[in-house]
């Protein structure tokens, strides 16, 4: 069986350094030369599979703008297992925005994450401000991973995604493992999953399936986690069917 | 801009995202550097700051980041509103949740579990063998009741007759009353008795039906505190173009000679818009109001202890998260007292540390003496902060000049009411139009 990660990829960086082009590139393989800046689908999804079959699920999360006005929510890069950090190479002052992030991400994201500084715009080398030896001096002194992309070519994307996603199995300590996303294709630290049937055990002895036959009890397994939570068209999600008010009232005072 | 919104509570978030996803263009401020405003989730920097500004946090209580300690305590309600709007909004991708552990009730001074199981039942001390058969024929007659068969109705009119009708007809003890309306119904008063048996009905239900989704308790809540839920919101408005800035002081609301809202300045800056939106606080609450028009008055005040304990609460089987209602008429009170802990098992505080949060409305001078019964029942406080808040509602409801305030988060233990204020307020800013619920899908999977 080969082995499945999933895990959280948030980006950072200032605006218009190409943080969505670099996703949408990395997961459509297309770009946009005149892209607005981030609105709609900032969730996205996309699956690397390493050569030795191992494959990682990105769960990527674009800023949407709320960095702008210094307004980024906490929850954002909370629980983020990597961090790709963005400056635009033909822009000194991205860097310095950059390493703003990287001190945030130190002072405030989980120990373990890990982080890749990414140095975009790489087909305008030609008005390059930032040298690759600067960026490259400073990711190694911080323990960063480090590229260079053009989200316009797709030069570098590729690399870096599949980088991290090779690192990234290795260093999510095994809290992050059981209480984080990883583990196949489950998401959340809690399996609720399992936490709903137990429930649905207890609350069902056997005897009392004779006594209410006829009711259906409907414990939604699962409905916790937030996949399933999100899927209102497989759970239906009205209040429950009053069977199982029955069955809990009638438990209760019996 | 159409719309600006002012305070990033919840209340104002689920706003801000509904209308962003609707297409409204929004700019969304506070004068804070976090979001939540009041339903915000502080960590101890943040807390100190706010209750105690000349001190700092003690080393011992752990790292700063550990903490989200909530300002108004509530959970979710598993079968209620709230959830249903986290499931259509899809914010619930944002966000993980983990069940209360249990739900108790004070009787006769001691605490005892809200069965959730058979065998709880059974054993429950809640009540005798006798008042148990009386419940049950109770409670079978809420679960049979279909509006349109009148056989199943036992000669009660749910739209006509009172609680107490029903109560006496079936015979229940004041102690079970206090049980089914308090713990069950959750109301905070017994107000409700000489109203219409309805919207009791209806409460039962929804707490019974929560109680059977998951089996330990009707109630669940967000890893990280419930600061987490404002902000799943105000991601969702930022996704659908929603602007927003924190750390914005508010100086003035602007209005044209009618009184009509014109725009917000903060700072040399005038924002324009048509329509603003937000809490008390941004309109004259506690202060005096912009140009002397009083906006919002106080109708009642909550008082809140944020206590800090390093065991869990003794009686509660260990459980690492609890409800405890204390019915009013238990401890010689109007209104009920509110135990909600939460702990470790929920990202709020460090390990081994247990965040209880006792609170009641308001009904003397003394606000603090009045909650000493819920502070019993938690065994030694390593640490306790006490706040005494207003509950503001507005004077107006904004129709007519464009502002639309909010109410301030109420002693409630759950989110019910605020959603019921989110519609409300929808309603109006749309012009008379309800709030559906309508899915959409943001994600694109590759
Ligand atoms: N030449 C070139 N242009 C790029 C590249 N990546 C992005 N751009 C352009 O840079 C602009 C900004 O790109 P975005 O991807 O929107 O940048 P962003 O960081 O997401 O910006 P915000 O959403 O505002 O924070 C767009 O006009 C892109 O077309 C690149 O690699 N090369
Ligand atoms: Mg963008």
């Amino acid at each position: 069986m080969s082995k499945q990660f999933q895990f959280k990829l948030v980006l950072l960086g200032e605006s218009a350094v190409g943080k969505s082009s670099l996703v949408l590139r990395f997961v459509k393989d297309q770009f946009d030369d005149y892209r607005e800046s981030t609105i709609g689908a900032a969730f996205l999804t996309q699956t690397v599979t390493l050569e030795d079959q191992t494959s990682v699920k990105f769960e990527i999360w674009d800023t949407a703008g709320q960095e702008r006005y210094k307004s980024l929510a906490p929850m954002y890069y909370r629980n983020a297992n990597c961090a790709v950090v963005v400056y635009d190479i033909t822009q000194a002052a991205s860097l310095e925005k950059a390493r703003s992030w990287i001190r945030e991400l130190q002072r405030q994201a989980d120990p373990s994450i890990v982080i890749a500084l990414c140095g975009n715009k790489l087909d305008l080398a030609a008005r390059r401000q930032v040298t690759e030896e600067e960026a490259k001096k400073y990711a190694e002194e911080e323990g960063l991973m480090w590229g260079e992309t053009s989200a316009k070519t797709g030069e570098g994307v590729s690399e870096i995604f599949t980088a991290i996603a090779k690192k990234l199995p290795l260093t999510a300590p095994p809290s992050a493992r059981g209480a984080g996303r990883p583990g196949p294709s489950s998401r959340t630290g809690v399996d609720l999953t399992k936490q709903a049937n137990a429930e649905q055990a207890s609350l069902l002895p056997p005897v009392k399936r004779s006594r209410f036959h006829n009711a259906t009890i409907t414990v939604l397994p699962g409905v916790l986690s937030r996949h399933s939570l999100a899927i209102p068209s497989v759970v239906p999600f009205a209040y429950l069917p009053r069977t199982s008010l029955v069955v809990y009232l009638s438990f209760t005072f019996f | 801009m159409q719309v600006i919104v002012l305070g990033t509570g919840l209340t104002e978030c689920i706003l801000s995202g509904l209308l962003s996803v609707e297409g409204k263009k929004v700019l969304h401020m506070d004068r804070n550097d976090y979001y939540g405003g009041d339903s915000a989730s502080l960590n101890l920097t943040q807390l100190y700051r706010k209750f105690r500004p000349d001190q700092s946090p003690v080393a011992e209580l752990g790292r700063d980041r550990d903490y989200a300690l909530d300002l108004i305590p509530k959970f979710i309600i598993a079968s209620g509103e709230l959830t249903r709007i986290l499931v259509h909004t899809d914010v619930t991708r944002y966000l993980e949740f983990k069940q209360i552990a249990g739900s108790f009730v004070y009787r006769d001074g001691r605490i005892s579990k809200v069965p959730s199981t058979e065998m709880e039942a059974v054993r429950s001390p809640l009540m005798g063998l006798f008042e148990k058969r009386r419940a049950k024929k109770f409670f079978e007659f809420l679960q049979s009741w279909r509006d349109d068969d009148p056989a199943t109705h036992q000669g009660i009119d749910l739209d006509k007759d009172t609680m107490k009708d029903i109560y006496e007809k079936f015979g229940l003890e004041p102690g079970t009353q206090d049980f089914i309306g308090h713990a069950m119904a959750l109301y905070l008063d017994d107000d409700y008795k000489t109203k219409t048996a309805r919207e009791a009905y209806e409460r039962i239900i929804l707490y019974t039906s929560s109680m059977a989704r998951y089996g330990k308790s009707p109630y669940i809540y967000p890893l990280y505190g419930l600061g987490e839920l404002p902000q799943s919101f105000a991601r969702l408005s930022a996704i659908y173009g929603g602007t927003y800035m924190l750390d914005k002081p508010i100086d003035e609301i602007v209005t044209d000679a009618d009184g009509q809202f014109t725009g917000v300045r903060s700072g040399g800056e005038t924002v324009k818009a048509k329509q603003v939106i937000g809490d008390p606080s941004y309109f004259g609450a506690g202060e005096s109001a912009d140009g002397g028009k009083v906006r919002v008055i106080e109708e009642g005040k909550v008082v809140r202890a944020i206590c800090i304990l390093k065991h869990t609460i003794p009686g509660t089987d260990d459980s690492d998260s609890v409800q405890i209602i204390i019915p009013q008429n238990q401890v010689g009170r109007r209104n009920d007292i509110y135990i909600a802990m939460v702990s470790s098992t929920h990202n709020v505080c460090a390990k081994d540390v247990y965040i209880a949060i006792v609170s009641t409305i308001v009904e003397t001078d003394r606000p603090e003496q009045e909650i000493i019964p819920g502070l019993q029942l938690l065994g030694p406080i390593y640490d306790k902060f006490v706040s005494v808040s207003s509950l503001y509602t507005p004077t107006a409801n904004g129709v007519s000049d464009n502002i639309f305030i909010t109410r301030s988060y109420d002693a409630t233990s759950h989110f019910e009411t605020v959603v019921e204020e989110v519609q409300d307020v929808w309603k109006r800013v749309m012009g008379g139009k309800e709030l559906v619920l309508k899915k959409r899908e943001v994600e694109v999977e590759a």
